[in-house]
């Protein structure tokens, strides 16, 4: 079922599908390794939830909440 | 002579590699973007001029830093490229590699952390790596500069072969249909395939872009799949410490903990509760002795000096210049806690923990670097600002960096606390640094609303590893810090202190006068005094030298303390509210002429200018005004009780 990455809790898994984002901000998270099928999981949610730490592609990234709000995920898999 | 440019992503180790082959000292960090500026230096053993480039992570880039580094490759034409990868990320970094093997220019690939990608179970085979890519690809290590002259050999093979750029988008039918006629249409242009792929990806009505990228991917994927052989390890160093230093938790009281416990280490007379000084306190009353004795020895050694000559020598220079100089130690102890932190990689935590509270202030964790930078000079943090997203987050940082108080601003509180609050004095200057942590997060919260266009900053970034910082790289970074600030005291602040004592003792008729209440400084002074009134300084028969210490502030937050010196008056001169006040003044009004010029630089435009000057004069006077009335309101409150 497809959810946005915000939704995704610490150690859970997914796939990208699409993202719903613009302009710069699609594009930075292109260059980052945003592409439809990609594998992440979620490392852990910052206290307060402000930020979600992802591991995609061997590396961690940190997002802000809206960030990832505009990036839609199918989750499981692995 | 050959350019050889340094590119990679950030965080890559370009800038300790690029201090290794070319001896020099550029600023290195464990925090994507600690590059802002391009950097040039010779490497004798590879004969180039080597041009270190703030860190992409590609060429269609989108902070103004990054693009810095998209013009270089475009416009100034190195005759090589230099990709550093980072072993750990070699998926990511390739793609990077994937745009710029479509530029025309000879191209080498660096294996950086090498040894960090073993320990982490992925080993890659370099020659595998080579073949696949049609590029040469060498290990080195920018820590030892193991490598080196591999890399050399490489790299003038590389230029004597030349290149024509090719493109992974062939591997797509649909793509490429549409990149060869355009490459005729840029035929006989320099990097030719390289501008019709950023054409065609800059079309807007149809995704290419997207595509571009899942095509790249696509093959770096791959490409790791054949290089790559990968043994399972543990849970990595760096996952072990995130679970205790980014707990949900504890993760916040935390990293105050470390921060006043850097505090305590620099500020405190009683370390720990054992009545002993602190090691920064320690050191500052070392230097202070060795700044007496230099002065006694000069005084001993020229018995027959004249009694101006003397007088100019004890306060003008050692009670001046010399004040100033005494306080080094401990900013330096200051300055070596912040960078270890750093250093280690876990300032990018504190980013990822404060990110929601500083998003509501229009700026994201990102700005952290830049904070961070701000304690200790305005002018650094001023540019890094660059590296933000937005451009509203870097207008509102621009106004507020001054409020975090740099360590020029240092000598001053240590002075007035040793002299009003000797049992409290890590406490004071602990709360002075989140007082003017809160005007400034007071004032983002009003600016947010204010500047258009009203939207959030976007927060992005990458988790480094953690590694021990490097006894190297911390003393460099002290050296470099040193040395700016002795060469401020033999400038600028001697300049401020000669000009001081000069005004001080010299009257309205040009005459030496032994009275420094009949000086022309004590006549501008006193002009100022009723501005500083209302706030507790500045009245009363001594009061002019506060008003003139602040005003030698301008030129050097240092020579504030200078003046003092100088003038030999901040003993009791102020009341414990007062002085205050007085430090209050100091942190938050205008900064010095330097940070005020990078401003400048920054902005170009003398509308904003001098709304920033009228912003900061007004921000100080406001808080000093209200802490010194409250105070007033509240002592008198308390007496009739």
């Amino acid at each position: 079922m497809e959810t946005s990455l915000n939704f995704l809790e610490e150690g859970e898994q997914a796939k990208v599908v699409r993202l719903t984002c613009h302009e710069e901000l699609y594009r930075r998270l292109l260059e980052m390794g945003f592409t439809p099928n990609t594998h992440l999981y979620c490392i852990r949610w910052a206290p307060m939830g402000g930020a979600i730490e992802v591991r995609i592609r061997g590396f961690s990234l940190a997002l802000g909440y809206s960030e990832a709000e505009s990036i839609v995920i199918e989750k499981g898999g692995g | 002579m050959r350019k050889l440019g340094l590119v990679g992503n950030p965080n890559c180790g370009k800038s300790a590699l690029f201090n290794v082959l070319t001896d020099s000292d550029a600023r290195v960090g464990n925090w994507p973007g600690v590059t802002v500026e391009r950097k040039e230096g010779f490497w004798e053993g590879g004969e180039c001029l080597c041009i270190d480039l703030p860190g992409v992570y590609s060429l269609s880039p989108y902070t103004p830093e990054e693009r810095a580094t998209v013009q270089f490759i475009l416009e100034e034409k190195p005759d090589i490229l230099l990709q550093v990868i980072d072993s750990t990320i070699l998926e990511r970094s390739l793609f990077l590699t994937t745009q710029l093997m479509e530029l025309d220019t000879p191209m080498v690939l660096a294996l950086n952390m090498v040894e960090i990608a073993k320990n982490q179970g992925v080993f890659i085979d370099a020659d595998k790596l080579s073949n696949i890519l049609g590029v040469p690809v060498v290990e080195i290590s920018a820590i030892t500069g193991e490598g080196k002259g591999e890399l050399a050999k490489s790299l003038y093979m590389a230029v004597r072969k030349g290149r024509k750029g090719i493109t992974v988008l062939q591997q797509d039918q649909k793509l490429w249909q549409k990149i060869q006629p355009l490459m005729q249409s840029f035929l006989g242009q320099t990097q030719g395939l390289f501008c019709s792929i950023r054409w065609l990806e800059r079309q807007e009505k149809l995704d290419w872009e997207g595509e571009m990228a899942a095509v790249r991917y696509g093959f770096s994927v791959n490409c790791c799949n054949e290089v790559i052989s990968e043994k399972s390890a543990g849970d990595s160093p760096t996952e072990k410490l995130d679970k205790v230093f980014l707990h949900p938790i504890w993760g916040i009281p935390i990293f105050f903990l470390c921060m006043a416990l850097i505090f305590h280490l620099t500020f405190s007379t009683s370390f720990f509760g054992t009545g002993l000084p602190s090691p920064g306190v320690f050191l500052r009353q070392g230097a202070e002795h060795g700044m007496e004795m230099m002065r006694d020895i000069l005084t001993v050694f020229f018995p027959k000096m004249p009694y101006w000559g003397r007088a100019f020598l004890t306060e003008g220079i050692f009670g001046g210049m010399g004040k100033a100089v005494s306080f080094l130690p401990q900013i330096l102890c200051l300055f070596f806690c912040l960078t270890f932190l750093e250093d280690s990689g876990y300032m990018a935590r504190a980013a990822f923990l404060f990110n929601k509270p500083m998003g509501k202030l229009g700026i994201s964790g990102r700005a952290f670097l830049p904070i961070l930078t701000g304690f200790g000079c305005s002018v650094p943090a001023m540019m890094s600002v660059r590296t933000l997203e937005w451009e509203k987050s870097r207008r509102i940082m621009r106004l507020i960096i001054p409020f975090f108080s740099c360590g020029a601003k240092l000598p001053l509180y240590a002075l007035l606390v040793g002299l009003l609050f000797p049992q409290k004095g890590g406490v004071v200057i602990f709360c002075l640094y989140c007082g003017g942590i809160l005007v400034a997060v007071f004032w983002a919260m009003i600016l947010e609303k204010k500047i258009n266009p009203p939207q959030k900053a976007p927060f992005i970034m990458e988790m480094p590893l953690y590694h021990l910082p490097r006894w190297n790289n911390l003393m460099r970074t002290l050296g470099r810090r040193g040395e700016e600030y002795l060469t401020k005291a033999a400038t600028v602040i001697l300049g401020a202190s000669i000009i001081i004592w000069l005004a001080a003792h010299v009257n309205l008729d040009f005459h030496f006068t032994h009275d420094s209440g009949k000086s022309i400084l004590a006549m501008v002074g006193r002009g100022l005094s009723p501005i500083f009134v209302p706030l507790g300084f500045g009245g009363g028969e001594e009061g002019w030298k506060a008003s003139a210490a602040i005003l030698s502030g301008f030129a050097a937050k240092e020579a504030v303390v200078s003046s003092f010196g100088v003038l030999g008056g901040a003993e009791g001169m102020f009341t414990p509210l007062s002085a205050i006040s007085f430090m209050v003044f100091h942190l938050l009004s205008i900064p010095c002429v330097a940070a005020v010029s990078a401003f400048w630089c920054e902005e170009r435009s003398g509308i904003r200018l001098l709304f920033a000057l009228c912003f900061w004069l007004f921000t100080a006077w406001m808080a000093s005004f209200l802490i010194y009335q409250t105070g007033l309101f509240g002592i008198a409150f308390f007496k009739i009780l």
